[in-house]
């Protein structure tokens, strides 16, 4: 490989933070126009790795040579302009600016030039026409869709000459449709020679963008491989460290009678006429874009929105909940689309955010909170969910995602729902906890639990469902039993 | 020793309790008339007023919202008690309890509007902070009130077994408020509130009820401070109270509590207070001038906050 080639080379850096090792002794290397997937664990050294690439944590040793020049002891401002940019996953963007003031922004008077506002759009304007973008520069972020304000975030780094690209998960909240302009939008940027480096815990994307995969694990880095040399299911096991046999576990258990069903149930603007019944022991998934009704659906099963006509029926009774708290008492248990927002107290504690459904029923004794029962009860789901953590009293925020999605899972259970509604169970988490997860779906609906799925990973509900309804712009489009559920057919519905 | 340390790294008032210490300290070597059994107890006495507006707000505050109408219930608190206890035309049993309905209604017109129309509590507040100013004044026809209940004198400066009563209100206020926040379930849910509302919406907690029922406890204590006040200056002044909010959302955040909701604690509240009188009481003790002293305080708040900060980072890598 000739020298010039060679964008970026790290050689053996490590990190502690407070004593714990983050990483151990990393080596990297990274040549022009490569598109590199990092993966591994929540908590493997990822994004570690990356605030050391971006000179946002110096690590305690070792050495980062970027165009053949060592990076120790630039700023992270110096490093910014040396050609390296990040996308992280929580978009950096300013919502009351237009397009084009996002692109420039902090840019607008350089030495020896002012940029106008004039100036600013005309270059924003022949940017994306280069890149065949077709996204109106006046806008203002905050009307733009996410993955929008991801193609904006990109193109602010293209427009500051950056070489090498370092994204935290940038698939995470896009739609089927949307990561494939996403793709081909990083396949276009790899053949103007800028390099890529991006995390993901979606194997098709693993394999369908990158040009090598690195697997980190705890901290260290198991190896580079190219995408001949590895498989989905051997790159898993090299994440993790250990055998999984199958991804999706199976389990066979007999669906029994109907509990839940909906009638000609409308919320406009978001869904219209959707019908369908929910069995006992089944799990019933509900696919299509985001944005195409299947939350609002959820959020109308558990009172968080009202419906605008239709009715549900919950065992043959007329079904209205007021709000999430008459759902709860109905016996429905809901896990909200995004963990930050709708789950998670982030200054609680593990037990605390366990209890909070419960604490009025089951944990009341007067008015004061009955700590015994609820640590107890907390502590049985904890190990029943196997929720790792470091210390006792660890506040959730310091969790990962993983860990944080099996605490409001034990939410759920503490309340002992008959009906549960999962909106997106297991974004943005781990694998091993993806497997522990579905695990746990599956002895719910052992026990008879009957389970409403609402996910956009398209493998995971044709696998764990025993029928899937296809949602598009709010509409019903069809019905499916497992068997005859293929992903081809199921996406040509859900982009019908 | 352990413990000792443990509390000072640990406890989230940890910080505060040492600076407050310190300036102790530095207030007894500098005068000997600091550190003795009457200034400790007339720093107390001083203070009680704020304490118990501080306690109130302190749910406020947990749970994501803010109180700035406190100075004006004061004052219309203080009119109303005046009002009901002239010339001795009701007991002083009533004259208390129509006062603390009085504070409970004010309150929960605070919270009706915050929950109903969804306008930021700053906002509210601050016209509502407006509207009572206007009432204590329409309710005094502006002039203070005088001929007072004798009983109601003893309220304000009286003492039951050698303590001022004032100081006993204090010491029951910061009891029940302690055990409301940590040991029932309201005190969870206001923090779980102020941590993530919509999370706690969707946990089932109804979140409308509790912050009705926040504001309502800041106007019961705002009512409290009015009676004590009133009772301690023997007169109802419809102008009482002018800035008491500042001072007391002062020492709630000094105290620790988060601005931005979710955490807090009561002791942090009594701490901060504590710190606020203190550091007045010393600075008239040394004879700085009264307007260097509001300087001082300044100062010294936003000194207590920053470095507040610094100790909570330090103590992550201990």
């Amino acid at each position: 490989m000739a020298m010039q080639d060679c964008l970026l080379k790290i050689k053996g850096i490590s990190l502690e933070f407070s004593g714990t090792p983050i990483l151990k002794l990393v080596n990297l290397s990274l040549n022009q126009g490569e598109i590199h997937a990092l993966v591994g664990e929540n908590g493997a050294g990822k994004s570690s790795l990356f605030k050391c690439i971006l000179g946002i944590i110096s690590p305690s040793q070792g050495e980062i040579i970027f165009l053949n020049e060592s990076l120790s002891g630039y700023s992270i401002r110096e490093i910014l302009r040396k050609g390296i940019a990040m996308i992280h996953q929580e978009l950096m963007l300013i919502p009351e600016l237009t397009v084009a003031e996002n692109i420039f922004l902090g840019r607008e008077s350089m030495p020896g030039k002012r940029m106008g506002l004039r100036e600013i759009n005309q270059a924003t304007t022949d940017l994306f026409q280069e890149y065949d973008l077709d996204i109106p520069v006046g806008a203002f972020v905050k009307d733009l869709s996410i993955a929008h304000q991801q193609i904006i975030e990109i193109m602010r780094s293209v427009s500051q000459k950056a070489r090498l690209i370092l994204m935290d998960e940038p698939t995470s909240s896009l739609t089927e449709k949307e990561i494939t302009f996403f793709k081909q939008l990083i396949f276009r940027l790899k053949s103007e020679g800028i390099s890529i480096v991006f995390t993901s815990h979606k194997m098709d994307e693993v394999f369908g963008f990158s040009d090598k995969i690195s697997v980190l694990r705890d901290g260290e880095m198991v190896g580079t491989f190219s995408k001949e040399e590895v498989n989905p299911m051997s790159l898993v096991q090299k994440m993790v460290g250990r055998e999984m046999k199958d991804f999706y576990p199976k389990a066979i258990s007999e669906v029994g009678e109907s509990i839940l069903s909906v009638d000609d149930l409308s919320c406009v603007p978001h869904f219209e006429h959707v019908n369908f019944t929910l069995c006992v022991g089944e799990v019933l998934g509900l696919s299509g874009l985001v944005g195409a009704g299947r939350s609002d659906i959820g959020q109308v099963l558990f009172g968080i929105k009202k419906k605008t006509s239709g009715q549900m029926f919950l065992k043959g009774q007329v079904y209205n909940p007021e709000n999430p708290s008459d759902a709860l008492r109905a016996g429905f248990g809901y896990l909200g689309e995004d963990r930050k927002e709708m789950g998670i107290i982030p200054e609680m504690n593990i037990t605390e955010n366990m209890s909070l459904g419960l604490l009025d029923a089951g944990y009341r004794k007067l008015c004061f909170i009955d700590d015994e029962k609820e640590n107890s009860d907390a502590m049985d789901m904890q190990g029943r969910l196997s929720v790792h953590s470091a210390k006792e009293g660890q506040r959730i925020q310091n969790l990962s995602g993983g860990n944080q999605q099996k605490v409001l899972f034990g939410r759920i259970l503490l309340n002992n729902p008959e009906v549960l509604i999962l909106d997106e169970p297991t974004r943005g988490i781990d694998v091993m906890s993806k497997f522990e997860i579905y695990t746990l779906i599956l002895s719910l609906k052992k026990q008879g639990k009957a389970i409403l799925l609402i996910s956009s990973d398209l493998p995971e509900l044709l696998a764990m469902s025993d029928r899937v309804i296809v949602i598009s712009k709010g509409k019903q489009m069809a019905e499916m039993t497992r068997e005859e559920a293929s992903p081809e057919q199921v996406l040509a519905y859900a982009l019908h | 020793m352990k413990e000792l340390k443990a509390f000072f790294t640990k406890s989230p008032t940890g910080g505060i309790f040492l600076a407050l210490i310190l300036v102790c300290v530095l207030f007894s070597s500098m005068t000997s008339r600091f550190l003795t059994t009457t200034n400790l107890s007339v720093i107390l006495n001083q203070v009680s007023v704020n304490a118990i507006l501080a306690f109130g707000v302190t749910f406020v505050i947990i749970a994501g919202g803010i109180d700035l109408s406190l100075g004006s219930l004061v004052a219309v608190c203080g009119v109303v008690v005046a009002l009901l206890s002239q010339n001795n035309e009701y007991s002083l049993w009533i004259a208390i309890i129509g006062t603390l309905v009085a504070g409970l209604a004010l309150g929960a017109l605070n919270g009706i509007i915050v929950v109903l129309t969804k306008v930021p509590p700053f906002i509210v507040t601050l016209g509502t902070m407006t509207i009572g100013r206007g009432i204590a004044l329409i309710l005094s026809k502006g002039r203070p009130i005088s001929d007072l209940n004798e009983s109601l004198n003893f309220l304000g400066n009286g003492d039951l077994f050698g303590i001022p009563i004032p100081i006993l209100f204090l010491v029951l206020s910061y009891g029940t408020c302690h055990v409301l926040l940590t040991k029932t379930v309201f005190g969870r849910y206001v923090k779980a509130i102020g941590g993530n509302e919509m999370a706690s919406y969707v946990a089932g907690v109804r979140v409308n009820r509790i912050k009705l029922y926040v504001y309502m406890i800041s106007g019961l204590f705002a009512a409290l401070a009015g009676i004590l006040l009133t009772a301690r200056i023997n007169t109802g002044q419809p102008n009482a109270g002018l800035g008491f909010e500042l001072d007391a959302i002062a020492a709630v955040i000094i105290g620790g509590t988060s601005t931005r909701g979710g955490k807090g604690t009561i002791t942090g509240t009594l701490l901060g207070v504590l710190f606020i009188g203190v550091i007045n009481n010393g600075l008239d003790l040394i004879n700085v001038s009264a307007y260097w002293q509001q300087v001082i305080m300044g100062g010294i708040i936003i000194l207590a906050v920053v470095l507040d900060g610094l100790y909570q980072k330090l103590k992550m890598n201990i």
